[in-house]
């Protein structure tokens, strides 16, 4: 083609992309105006993370008219968009302790990713066999949208991005106000279960909270790749990081175990850095220790690939947020304490079971432990679940009542996922009998929690 | 020489081997099919690429299997004096150790040459029968501080032990514990646990099924699929499990499950019979065991009539998924589902709406 002839050929295409029917869908957006939305519903779920998909999904199956906020942008919180995406434990002693729908989420997402499960006949002692090896690994992306999959198909109406800012109860019923992107949002509800952890709509119904003057990390999670740990030599690499690069490649998710026989499979990828007073109550502290995690992380890798062989370590993954282990707890009718854990003792109105060492991290500089005797399970009463001078409220997850050791063990996602079947279906059983989740028949509650796959202590 | 004779089934089970001259030193654990007659036994030799080793396999003059062994030489030298060893090493027919036999007047020494006492002989037992050491993570050379060039061959020279393994070996003998424990859980192990898998039938399957071993029983479930075909008394069997099995047992079972094996009618109402006696989790994977079926049979359906009502919403969904998935077209299924709507639960009631307007399409 001649030059000449070129140009007024791309002459005539501009021109005729330019008188194009796309290219006058253009317009002027409507100046801004906050959306005001009316939601009436039968329970409210706030907050979508661990416990919170299990009591919506939960709540949804039982027929309620069920609503969840979230104010990030999936489900599952600590397990995927925090990234300790191998929520345990389900098993103690040889037995399934935990099970119904958190159990169901995990399965689902096991067999869609053709993961296997870790031998649970085989007990861990603590020595050889830690109690982390029974912890089931997920691959987080799956599981949040199975979680997706499931409240949907439960009838649930998904609200991301919002969050409450005033809680009132009126008339046996409760007015939440929500806000979220261009959207004002007056939600009318007859339950609430507080599932965000920070026990946030609690305090914003103004309950009481409890908090420990020193908490424990959170911790920041990612992993690394790049290097061969094996041809690693390890004396020229200060020893202060060598978990760091051991911990990375004990754990590889590409590796898949063959069998179960006196085997467990590998755990998932994990590798993490401590965050010192993390704290996601509010956004500005969810922000500072998100910021510190990152730092930190950033300052670990530039430090990891000056040892030699670590030169070519690249970040594989790191995720969105801080995950936190502990802030804020309610102050409920039942505090679970440190010797009703450790000693398994179930009340009359337990309704699912805990099993974890007490974890306390401490100072981010060690961890103490205690485990649990054998044939020892711990046990969640409802009463935990319901704040002092409550009415129509439940939370579920690690701000539950309890005192600190207690809350270093039921905070993990299996007792978790327990507490928010547990709580919604106490909350569904509350509206059809017209009471407070506290005064629910217990033998009804127990038993709908059965039927829905739930494992109840001594039901 | 004392004969010790320890383990949870004593050396005697082992018969092939004559070891009543009180020389031998013999230390066992309960093999999956224990020995009775003596005459009865076929030892043949399978040579063993990894290690270059003949590994020994004994069978019943019938063919089934019975535990395997091989003779290990190997130099013990310290301060420049050897002195060779010579042990018989034993694997059970799904792959865990089994035991060890030091013939004809050997025995195990420290590293001054001075032979193993009952204790530690015991404890050596107890440390190779345990599969989750970490002495598989660690080179003999990380294991202990060498203090000069001595030859691989010695044992366990007088340097430190690293602290964090010290108590999973036998003190003074690191290198006879961790050669041994690595051999015995190194690749022969998985080397005579595929032997046993060729010579699967439905007999030697019971057989290990009934084991008081966990790992046997798991070995075993993790083999169903090798079975042609699931009879009767299998069937019987893995419905035991299902019902009073551990949890993990009754999921390998079924994730275990061939989708051939699933053609059966037989075990597809053994399966769906047992609903209501199992976990809830195994009635769910139940349900998706049926989904992978090449085809669910007329008994099935007729099975599921009278049970829907006192499904839960959530299982009832989960089987309406398994009729849909099957193409599933049963009058009586449609009335009894029809009669179902409207329901007080509206999670339920929209999933049997959402079947019965499927069904009614499908019929269109």
């Amino acid at each position: 083609m001649k030059r000449r002839k070129m140009i007024s050929t791309m002459g005539a295409l501009s021109l005729g992309i330019a008188s194009s029917p796309l290219a006058k869908s253009e317009e002027v957006k409507a100046p801004y105006k906050l959306l005001e939305k009316k939601t009436i519903t039968d329970i409210l779920i706030v907050g979508g993370g661990t416990a919170g998909v299990i009591a919506a999904i939960q709540a949804g199956r039982g027929g309620a008219k069920t609503t969840l906020v979230e104010s990030g942008s999936q489900l599952g919180g600590t397990t995927t968009t925090g990234g300790v995406c191998f929520p345990g434990i389900f098993h103690a002693w040889g037995k399934q302790v935990i099970g119904g729908i958190g159990w169901e989420l995990v399965m689902e997402a096991v067999n869609l990713n053709d993961d296997i499960l870790p031998n649970f006949s085989i007990v861990p002692n603590n020595t050889t066999i830690r109690h982390w090896r029974h912890q089931v690994t997920v691959n987080p992306a799956l599981y949040a949208m199975i979680a997706e999959e499931k409240c949907v198909e439960a009838g649930v109406d998904l609200r991301y991005y919002e969050t409450p800012t005033s809680i009132q109860f009126k008339d046996g019923k409760w007015t939440v106000k929500t806000v979220g992107k261009g959207i004002s949002n007056e939600i009318i509800c007859k339950q609430i279960i507080d599932c965000t952890g920070n026990a946030t709509a609690a305090s914003i119904a103004g309950f009481k909270l409890l908090r420990e003057e020193d908490t424990q990390p959170g911790s920041f999670v990612f992993r690394i790749g790049g290097y061969d740990f094996d041809s690693l030599d390890l004396d020229k690499i200060p020893k202060e990081y060598h978990s760091r690069l051991r911990q990375n490649m004990l754990i590889n998710n590409e590796v898949k175990v063959e069998s179960s026989v006196n085997n467990f499979p590998p755990t998932s990828p994990y590798n993490y850095v401590y965050v010192h007073g993390a704290d996601s109550s509010t956004s500005e502290l969810h922000t500072k220790a998100n910021i510190e995690g990152r730092a930190s992380l950033l300052k670990l890798l530039r430090k990891l690939r000056t040892f030699p062989g670590c030169e070519k370590i690249k970040l594989m993954d790191a995720r969105p947020e801080t995950a936190i282990r502990e802030t804020y707890r309610i102050d409920g009718f039942y505090k679970i304490t440190h010797n009703d854990y450790v000693s398994g003792k179930i009340f009359e109105d337990s309704l699912s079971y805990s099993f974890y060492p007490i974890d306390l991290h401490r100072n981010g500089k060690s961890i103490y432990q205690e485990y649990l005797k054998e044939d020892v399970v711990a046990t969640i009463p409802l009463r935990a679940l319901i704040p002092k001078n409550s009415q129509n409220f439940l939370v579920a997850g690690r701000c539950l009542s309890s005192d600190r050791l207690a809350n270093s063990a039921l905070r993990v996602q299996a007792s978790c996922m327990g507490m928010g079947q547990a709580a919604a279906a106490a909350a569904v059983l509350a509206i059809q009998h017209n009471v407070t989740p506290a005064d629910v028949p217990l033998p009804e509650l127990k038993n709908m929690l059965k039927e829905h796959g739930g494992i109840v202590p001594n039901a | 020489m004392i004969n010790w004779i320890k383990g949870l089934l004593v050396g005697a089970l082992l018969l092939p081997f004559s070891f009543e001259n009180g020389e031998d030193i013999r230390y066992f654990q309960s093999s999956t099919i224990p020995l009775i007659d003596s005459t009865d036994l076929i030892i043949n030799t399978i040579n063993d690429s990894v290690l270059s080793l003949d590994i020994k396999q004994v069978t019943k003059s019938d063919g089934t299997p019975l535990h395997y062994f091989i003779e290990l030489k190997e130099g013990v030298c310290f301060e420049n004096e050897c002195r060779p060893l010579d042990i018989l090493l034993y694997w059970n027919i799904t792959g865990r150790y089994l035991g060890f036999e030091l013939l004809d007047g050997e025995f195990l020494s420290k590293y001054d040459h001075e032979p193993f006492n009952y204790k530690e002989y015991e404890q050596l037992h107890q440390l190779l029968a345990d599969p989750f050491l970490p002495l598989g993570n660690y080179t003999f050379e990380e294991l202990v501080k060498r203090p000069d060039t001595v030859s691989q061959s010695l044992d366990a020279v007088s340097g430190a032990t690293m602290k964090d393994v010290m108590e999973y070996i036998v003190p003074g003998a690191a290198y006879t514990t961790h050669k041994l424990w690595n051999i015995i859980h190194g690749p022969i192990q998985q080397q005579v646990s595929e032997l046993t898998a060729q010579q699967l039938n439905a007999s030697l399957f019971n057989k290990i099924l009934q084991s008081s071993d966990q790992s046997d029983q798991t070995w075993a479930l993790e083999r169903i699929a090798l079975l042609w075909d699931l009879d009767n008394l299998v069937i019987e069997v893995l419905e035991e499990i299902l019902i009073y099995g551990e949890h993990f047992q009754a999921y390998l079972l079924l994730k275990s499950l061939s989708s051939k094996q699933l053609e059966s009618e037989h075990l597809q109402l053994a399966l769906f019979s047992i609903l209501g006696k199992v976990d809830y989790s195994i009635e769910n994977m139940i349900f998706d065991k049926l989904l992978e079926a090449p085809r669910l049979h007329g008994s099935i359906v007729g099975a599921s009539i009278p049970i829907l009502k006192a499904l839960s919403g959530p299982q009832l969904g989960k089987l309406l998924k398994v009729f849909t998935h099957h193409k599933v077209k049963n009058a009586a299924l449609y009335q009894a589902l029809s009669e179902m709507v409207p329901n007080e639960n509206s999670f339920v009631e929209r999933q049997l709406l959402q079947y019965l307007e499927n069904q009614a399409e499908i019929a269109d």
